[in-house]
């Protein structure tokens, strides 16, 4: 339901930034069409503008272009003079894989080391965890992969950045070339999660470190199970429902992380084709990668929420009362 | 035997030596903490909090940086040399031969016999000395004072004889200076960014918490909704479409608009729980009872118990603004030069083969991560001290 | 006591006084569970406080051992300290806690590691303990039979379906209709008193010889409280096992206790058999304590009496005698020099108070 209503929100706001810039599609067209040397009259502007519908009012315009990106026309992009589909590509899902894998980067980082330092408080390990977390709260990504590049590149010779090897990148998908893409998924994927890592720590430790003084954490060490089991099945189970549902938020967050840090590494996916876009005022382009990020992302919430739904049984139950 | 012989207090078993000391500390901690006040209680809380204190000084530290930006950099900002451009960090040097004289060496150049450029390299003959309160460009000091010294430099400096503490950009523009500015800039788009997000977030958080029911159910939706939703692609396309004849002040306010609506949804949350919990509480209903007016509860009741919250939450969301507003600058879409801010500044560090020769150019990441450390901790504290009952 | 084959005994004779209620069974000689000395610490960085100074008793299987106090006395910690589950900061730092265990094999519990197999095999084997919140004492994401079954799997290793079995039978035992449906619920999803049942049936599941109960009854209504109370003598009476019910309710004392031990402030200010505690208490705060529990037999319109002061703040501790600053019979030089020693004026009963000669 609410997935539905921010979807409409979402393509909105895209709808506006299209129509920002001062002058409209066909400004845009005839400066492009003049630049290489033809000529558009008025007259010609004039029915161009009928035949787009440009000369009515906004909400119209919005329901027509809603219904052409249903069909899946999603215009053209005037620098790159191709549907807006074809130059968007691969890219879009490559801008998935990655922020996917930075969730799960994230969790499977930030689980052990949240559990670990709350049980073991104060310790060398938590001070450790602590340290890494604050680091990933203060620092942006793009400057951690601006720095982790300079590293890499001064200390290594070596080129962080980029999806695949040379010779894959324009090759057509094949298993080695999904293969190469894993390869190169765990600093991306590493440097995007950092700051997520680092937050989803603190969150754990924290509620694992309220769950942990429970009374039901002393019952079940008063019965004589192994500490192990005490910890494990108990209150990191417990601790782990606020966490699940932050994915659903991790995710909108994750997505623009990529978008700067994909410039810093030069990664194929939408962020720097986004950039390029927006200075070059090419609205479309722009537009229809803000309302794609933009309901993936919401799909992507919304299949956390089933799944908050599916591990909590208290939702459950009580949804059934 | 009779009760009056141990009065509570310390003064009767103050006749008995080793424990009397801790006990009467004791009671007397015990009384001095029944009577404080609640600002006083938050005080005591924040200063035993270590990691926020030192949070909180530097803090201030870069605040005071904001305010005499101009008495701390040396050199003009915005004054372009391409002579100097991309030279190295100078270090200061303190001794001169056993002696204490903090100089720095002035720059020769020379052509360069393979790409006949003339290249400029420090010369340890030349000995600039570096004094306290030396003559620089003109500014006003507090916007109010004119003045043209400068808390050091060196006197009278050539275009290829001054401080160069962070080495130059590629336009021979002195770094350190750049960055005092560019600290100003940033911190107070902070400051006002967050101002702005605090006043829709109490706005609608409030109004969301008071009054409950559909309203509250409307913006509870209206702030999901923004949050679910990918920030920095729509401001950057907001950013993108700020008219490229605008100058700097009304750019730097559609900036600061634009950045201060990421972060208002998480102070209208705090906000709205907040007045959600006070209207339950039992002081508030006994006020009604009493017959106190809705703002007088409002203003005299509520406000007191979120307040030390709410300062909290502001703290913690400055770092949100600060790192919008650099990663917008940093993708040249937020402020653009001559405007100096963090993100301009990152800007020439984008490419990382310029960046492997001047690595310099990465200096002001420093002082974003410190400051944003510093905030963090901070607002930490401030949000453990604020329920002093708790 | 404790069988291999079943984790439930059969039921004792029980013999009956002349009204028909059920009698504890006779002193053994040699008691179940002897704590002697027991000192537990908390080390915080503000101070350490004593949580319990010097504690010693007896619990004989069979009986039941009331320990009572204030808030903030020690009772729970007592109790911790039994199981070894105290929480850091705190520890055992002096005393001993043997524990007589199947087969009459002694073993000092403060000797054996927290984390050891041995003490995991005599919490909820030998030893359980029932809390006073059964609300937040049951995992709100497992249900009541996923625990119990985990118990008896652990320490009498049966399979799944004998272990669910088994739980059903302890949780018809405490008295739950319906028992079968109920072991598939969630802790939130019964009512209060069926709550702690269950909290008692998991505790008892595996048969243990003695039962910890810490305040069972003090989050309940007091028509819940009679039940739960009437629970715990039957289940005693039937099982042979002996009770520590720590709690701060004279009443319940008196209803349920064989022994009682008076705690303050971490040190045991007297111990004896009911009786002997409710009619001839001997310590100043004993009777201080009794004298302020309102009575339906007193006169109308009168004060009731209150022990004046409050309890120390943990890191005020009173030199001397604990208790010397709120005791109405205090003897100044001697009541805030030196501690006085559990010393036994009568068989079976004892005080430290200065009142009593010394050793």
């Amino acid at each position: 339901m609410l997935a539905i209503l921010t979807t409409i929100a979402i393509s909105i706001l895209a709808f506006v930034i299209i129509q920002l810039p001062p002058g409209d599609y066909i400004t845009a067209y005839i400066a492009q069409m003049s630049g290489s040397g033809s000529y558009v009259s008025e007259q010609e502007a004039q029915a161009l503008r009928e035949q787009y519908g440009l000369n009515r009012p906004m909400y119209v315009q919005y329901v027509r272009w809603m219904g052409l990106v249903a069909r899946g026309n999603f215009g053209m992009a005037l620098e790159w003079g191709r549907p807006v589909a074809d130059v968007i590509g691969d890219r879009l899902w490559l801008t998935m894989i990655v922020s996917l894998s930075a969730i799960v980067v994230t969790w499977v980082l930030a689980l052990p080391i949240g559990i670990y330092s709350a049980v073991r408080q104060y310790s060398a390990g938590d001070y450790v965890a602590t340290l890494l977390g604050f680091i990933g709260l203060a620092v942006p990504s793009f400057m951690l992969a601006l720095v982790i590049m300079y590293f890499g590149f001064t200390l290594f010779n070596v080129n962080v950045g980029g999806l695949f090897s040379p010779g894959f990148a324009e090759a057509p998908w094949s298993l080695a070339k999904a293969w190469d893409l894993t390869l190169h998924l765990p600093l991306p994927a590493l440097i995007l999660g950092f700051a997520g890592t680092a937050q989803l720590i603190r969150i754990l430790r924290a509620n694992l470190l309220d769950e942990l003084r429970k009374p039901y954490v002393v019952t079940a060490r008063a019965r004589g199970l192994s500490e192990r089991r005490v910890i494990l099945k108990y209150p990191v189970r417990v601790a782990l429902n606020p966490f699940v549902s932050t994915i659903g938020y991790l995710l909108p967050y994750v997505v623009s992380g990529s978008i700067i840090v994909s410039l810093v590494l030069g990664l194929p996916t939408v962020g720097p084709l986004l950039l390029r876009a927006l200075v070059a005022q090419d609205m479309f382009l722009a537009g229809t990668i803000v309302l794609l990020l933009g309901v993936m992302t919401v799909v992507g919430t919304f299949l956390s929420d089933l799944l908050l739904l599916w591990i909590d049984p208290r939702i459950r139950v009580e949804g059934r009362r | 035997m009779d009760r009056s012989a141990h009065p509570r207090g310390g003064t009767a078993i103050a006749t008995l030596a080793p424990e009397a000391p801790a006990i009467a500390v004791g009671a007397v901690a015990e009384e001095r903490v029944s009577v404080a006040t609640q600002w006083q209680l938050m005080w005591w809380r924040f200063r035993r909090h270590r990691l926020a204190m030192t949070g909180a000084v530097i803090v201030l530290l870069a605040y005071a940086v904001v305010i005499f930006a101009d008495f701390l950099a040396y050199a003009d900002p915005l004054a372009s040399e391409a002579q100097r451009s991309l030279l190295r960090p100078q270090p200061i040097r303190w001794f001169d031969e056993g002696r204490f004289a903090p100089h720095v060496y002035g720059f020769s150049g020379r052509r360069d016999p393979m790409t006949f450029k003339r290249v400029y390299t420090p010369d340890p003959a030349k000995k600039l000395p570096v004094t306290l309160f030396a003559r620089g460009f003109e500014y006003r000091l507090l916007g109010l004072v004119p003045t043209d010294r400068h808390l050091f430099g060196v006197a009278d400096a050539r275009a290829e004889e001054t401080l160069f503490l962070l080495g130059t950009d590629e336009q021979g523009r002195d770094l350190w200076s750049r960055l005092m500015y560019g600290t100003r800039t940033s911190l107070t788009i902070g400051l006002v960014g967050v101002t702005l997000s605090l006043v829709l977030g109490v706005a609608l958080g409030g109004v969301s918490g008071l009054y409950g029911g559909t309203v509250d159910t409307v913006i509870q939706r209206v702030i999901e909704i923004v949050r679910s939703i990918p920030t920095i692609p729509l401001w950057m396309g907001l950013a993108a479409a700020l008219p490229n004849d605008w100058t700097i002040l009304q750019v730097y306010f559609a900036i600061t608009l634009i950045i201060s609506l990421i972060g208002w949804t998480e102070l209208a949350r705090v906000v709205r729980g907040r007045f959600l919990s006070l209207r339950e509480e039992e002081f508030i209903m006994a006020a009604e009872l009493a017959g106190s007016g809705q703002t007088r509860i409002i203003v005299s009741h509520m406000v007191p118990s979120f307040l030390s919250h709410i300062i909290a939450a502001t703290t913690l969301a400055i770092p949100t603004m600060i790192i919008s507003e650099t990663s917008l600058s940093f993708l040249g879409l937020g402020l653009r030069p001559p405007a100096i801010s963090w993100g301009v500044l990152l800007q020439q560090a984008q490419n990382i083969q310029s960046l492997a020769i001047s690595p310099w150019l990465l200096m002001p990441a420093i002082p974003v991560t410190v400051v944003i450390l510093a905030l963090n901790f901070m607002g930490d504290g401030l949000r453990d001290a604020a329920d002093p009952y708790a | 006591m404790h069988e291999p084959g079943g984790g439930l005994r059969p039921p004792s004779d029980g013999r009956r006084a002349p009204s028909g209620a059920l009698l504890p069974p006779p002193l053994e000689s040699e008691p179940l569970l002897a704590v002697r000395d027991l000192r537990t610490y908390f080390f915080q960085d503000e101070g350490t406080v004593r949580a319990v100074d010097g504690a010693s008793f007896d619990v004989f299987a069979g009986r039941t051992l009331g320990i009572v106090g204030e808030s903030g006395c020690g009772k729970s910690v007592t109790a911790r300290s039994i199981l070894r589950i105290v929480e850091r900061p705190g520890r055992i730092v002096s005393g001993s806690i043997v524990l007589r265990r199947d087969g009459g094999a002694e073993v000092d519990v403060t000797r054996l590691d927290e984390e050891s197999a041995e003490m995991r095999s005599i919490r909820g084997a030998d030893i359980g303990l029932v809390f006073q919140e059964p609300m937040t004492s049951f995992s709100p994401v497992h249900t009541v039979g996923n625990q119990m079954v985990e118990t008896i799997r652990l320490h009498q290793g049966v399979g799944k379906r004998e272990a669910l079995d088994r739980a059903i039978e302890t949780l018809r035992l405490v008295g739950i209709p319906s028992p079968e449906r109920r072991v598939h619920e969630y802790g939130f999803q019964l009512s209060g008193g069926l709550r702690q049942r269950a909290m008692i049936a998991l505790a008892l599941s595996c048969g243990p010889r003695l039962l910890i109960a810490d305040e069972p009854t003090t989050a309940l209504d007091v028509t819940t409280q009679a039940q739960i109370l009437d629970l715990l003598q039957r289940l005693q009476a039937e099982q042979g096992m002996a009770i520590i019910l720590i709690t701060h309710n004279l009443g319940v004392v008196a209803e349920m206790c064989d022994e009682v031990v008076v705690m303050y402030l971490g040190r045991v200010v007297e111990e004896g058999s009911v009786d002997a505690i409710f009619h001839a208490p001997r310590h100043p705060y004993t009777r201080a304590l009794l004298r302020s529990m309102p009575s339906i037999h007193s006169p109308v319109r009168t004060r009731l009496p209150t022990i004046t002061g409050s309890i120390p703040h943990p890191y005020n501790r009173p030199p001397g005698c604990p208790f010397h600053p709120r005791c109405p019979e205090v003897i100044a030089g001697t009541c805030d020099r030196g501690e006085p020693a559990l010393v036994e004026l009568a068989p079976g009963h004892a005080a430290s108070c200065f009142l009593y000669p010394q050793p």
